[in-house]
């Protein structure tokens, strides 16, 4: 254990100067006039099936950066229930996996047509533009062992654009080697590259080129495999209405949403320094600037957590250091990680401020050191934890996913591997529980109030618990494999919910019954975080869009 | 925990050098996840009759980590491995169960090796 001040005191003077960068409100639909209301609906079908159950119909009007989406029902029907909707012209677009919609639509309210719409569809010419990471997967002929270096790649871009290339496996390689020194925190939207060089080991990189060459372009004009899909949503996964709010820029990636006590979303954003605001019901957005610790690394915040006051802690990635964003005052407070502790390579990922009131003390992740940090809130130090210092074995660690119990010992993920980890507030000593899957890969996690750890397992397309008194197991198959699970939630009526960065799918589970459902999405939508807000009834989920630009809430109609 | 017996790991310290950081970088700024063998602790859990134990506590302790699992359904369980320069002596290793105690810790495996190899560690419990 190792301990240095920080220089937070002076750091937060030089910042709380230049706060608010940008404010603006939207031009969202406000409450429409209840006499004038309409619903848009209709019926889908096509040549090929007649009518067509679980086709999504997605309506955005002109002007306004909000789109609802509904699915069609067993005979084809679909409603956008009029209490979404306001006069104005209103565009139409479906997602159903090797169709298209056989003529641009447009619906203008008031109309006679408005509630008795026909949607045609045909068949696609372009099926690969419409499939899914986890699609991909699916087609790709390959042992799992070769696919599995495959899911780092979504956390940049989807995987149509690796098979639509026509590299060589020679040709791979240097992609390779410049791909592992993007920072985590890369868009497409926004590349941000590492100021710490990284080699990648050249058996690695050959087995990957070489694999990646036989599922692209590289032999031929067309994959030289059937493209697989995902079946369409059927029964209870068509009952649901989806909103997605676009951000104001395409660059904004949020990444953590959640919201607070008055129920306004908050996100953090991956690839820029500012922490987002949204109130869905205003259509409000306000952004606040954090301030730069580290000029010249990339930019962009991981983990948002509320302490038990209600502020926002940010863990800063490559900028080295939390920030807390007091709600009262809209303020940060910065917390840089101490230059003694600090490399071109530091970087904080995860923060957890939830139980800070027991002891004053706030952890955190140093990602370059496979190490826990922990700030004491008093006299501004860090203190450093390696929870993986007495192992063997030659194996990667990493702690990722981080909750703590109201004593404020800490629950970690060993996203490098396959444990679950503890870290006793008062002395400092170190468990590890491997999941019963190994390699696999645990990633963000909650810890409810019965003191069962939530979380899901990446790798290992699981969701899981661990009962921490009983110090015991219990994992879950996702219903769908190639799903690779980022995060869980578990709402108040003991239902998980969880997202993909793979699957354009939400998951909803019951862990007693085992009965899942899967909501697809409108979008292309790569998930971080989930949350779900239990003050409503049913519940509703709330998820960032980290390549799109967009913040999803999921509103089930069970 | 019914009773903490010092584990008879004294060879623990007779394995090769471990294989030190495998990990490599890969896109999406990952070093995560090589696929290379790695070495670990596996063994079962008994009692004095052969009989495989499921949903024994299984844990490993030094000073400055525990490491801990349950026994499978066939008494088998698998943990990670400490680092090649822990001292034997600062090494416990422990099964316990409601209704047992432990009776006494054989580790099977030979020393040697390059350091990559897993080590066998069987525990029989006796019923009290």
């Amino acid at each position: 254990m190792t301990s240095t001040p920080t220089h937070r005191h002076a750091i937060a003077g030089l910042v709380l100067g230049g706060l608010i960068a940008i404010s603006a409100v939207l031009p969202f639909a406000r409450a429409p006039a209840q006499a004038q209301a309409q619903a848009i609906a209709g019926q889908v079908s096509s040549a090929e099936e007649g009518p067509m159950e679980g086709v999504l119909v997605s309506v955005q009007k002109a002007g306004t950066p909000i789109t609802i989406t509904v699915v069609s029902d067993t005979n084809g029907r679909f409603r956008v229930p009029r209490a979404k909707l306001s006069p104005g012209q209103y565009a139409l677009r479906i997602r159903a996996v090797g169709y298209d919609l056989d003529a641009r639509q447009a619906i203008t309210l008031p109309s006679p047509q408005a509630e008795n719409l026909r949607l045609g569809l045909r068949k696609t010419e372009d099926l690969a533009a419409q499939l899914t990471n986890t699609e991909w997967l699916m087609s790709m002929p390959g042992t799992a062992e070769q696919k599995r270096p495959l899911i780092e790649c979504m956390s940049c871009h989807t995987l149509e654009r690796i098979v639509r290339s026509k590299f060589s496996a020679e040709e791979f390689a240097p992609v390779l080697r410049r791909m592992a020194n993007y920072a985590n925190n890369t868009t497409m939207a926004r590349v941000q590259g590492r100021v710490a060089e990284r080699e990648v080991a050249d058996e690695r990189v050959r087995k990957v080129a070489a694999y990646l060459a036989t599922v692209n372009l590289s032999a031929g004009p067309t994959w030289p495999y059937p493209l697989k899909t995902l079946p369409r949503p059927k029964g209870r996964a068509t009952r649901v209405v989806i909103t997605e709010y676009d951000l104001p820029r395409r660059t904004i990636a949020p990444h953590d949403v959640r919201t607070d006590r008055d129920g306004v979303i908050w996100y953090s954003n991956f690839v820029e320094p500012f922490l987002g605001r949204l109130d869905p019901r205003t259509g409000e957005h306000a952004e606040y600037a954090v301030p730069m610790l580290k000029p010249g690394f990339p930019t962009g915040s991981l983990a948002m957590e509320p302490d038990q006051d209600g502020n926002w802690w940010l863990a800063l990635m490559f900028q080295g250091g939390l920030a807390k964003f007091d709600v009262r005052t809209k303020r940060f407070e910065m917390f840089p990680v101490p230059p003694e502790m600090n490399s071109e390579a530091t970087q904080q990922s995860m923060v957890m401020p939830r139980s800070s009131q027991a002891d004053g003390k706030v952890w955190t992740n140093e990602v370059s050191k496979q190490a826990l940090l922990r700030l004491d809130l008093a006299s501004g130090r860090y203190e450093s934890f390696e929870p993986f210092a007495g192992l063997g074995g030659g194996r990667t660690h990493s702690p990722y996913g981080l909750a703590a119990d109201t004593e404020n010992n800490l629950f970690f993920m060993d996203f490098g591997d396959e444990s679950i980890g503890r870290v006793d507030a008062k002395t400092g000593a170190v468990t590890l529980y491997p999941t019963p899957t190994p390699r696999s890969r645990p990633r963000r996690t909650m810890l409810d109030a019965e003191g069962h750890l939530w979380f899901a397992e990446f790798a290992a397309d699981k969701v899981a618990m661990f009962n921490v008194k009983r110090e015991t197991f219990k994992e879950w198959d996702v219903p769908t494999p190639h799903t690779y699970p980022y995060d869980v939630f578990l709402d108040k009526n003991e239902e998980l919910w969880s997202g993909s960065m793979s699957s354009d799918r939400v998951l909803r589970f019951d862990p007693e019954t085992g009965a899942a459902v899967e909501y697809l999405l409108p979008r292309q939508t790569n998930i971080r975080r989930v949350f779900v807000d239990d003050t409503t009834t049913p519940v509703t989920f709330w998820a960032g869009n980290n390549h799109g630009a967009a913040i999803v809430k999921l509103e089930p109609l069970d | 925990m019914n009773r903490i017996t010092r584990a008879s790991l004294a060879a623990l310290a007779a394995l090769g050098p471990s294989c030190g950081m495998a990990g490599t970088a890969l896109a999406g700024g990952s070093t995560l996840d090589e696929d290379d063998h790695h070495a670990y602790y596996f063994g079962s859990v008994k009692d004095t009759n052969g009989a495989a134990i499921d949903n024994a506590k299984v844990k490993v302790q030094t000073k400055t980590i525990a490491l801990m699992t349950q026994s499978d359904i066939t008494g088998a369980y698998k943990l990670p491995i400490l680092a090649f320069q822990t001292s034997p002596d600062d090494v416990t290793f422990t099964c316990s169960k409601d209704g047992y105690r432990q009776k006494d810790v054989v580790r099977r495996s030979a020393p040697g090796g390059d350091g990559k190899d897993p080590i066998e560690i069987d525990c029989t419990l006796e019923h009290e």
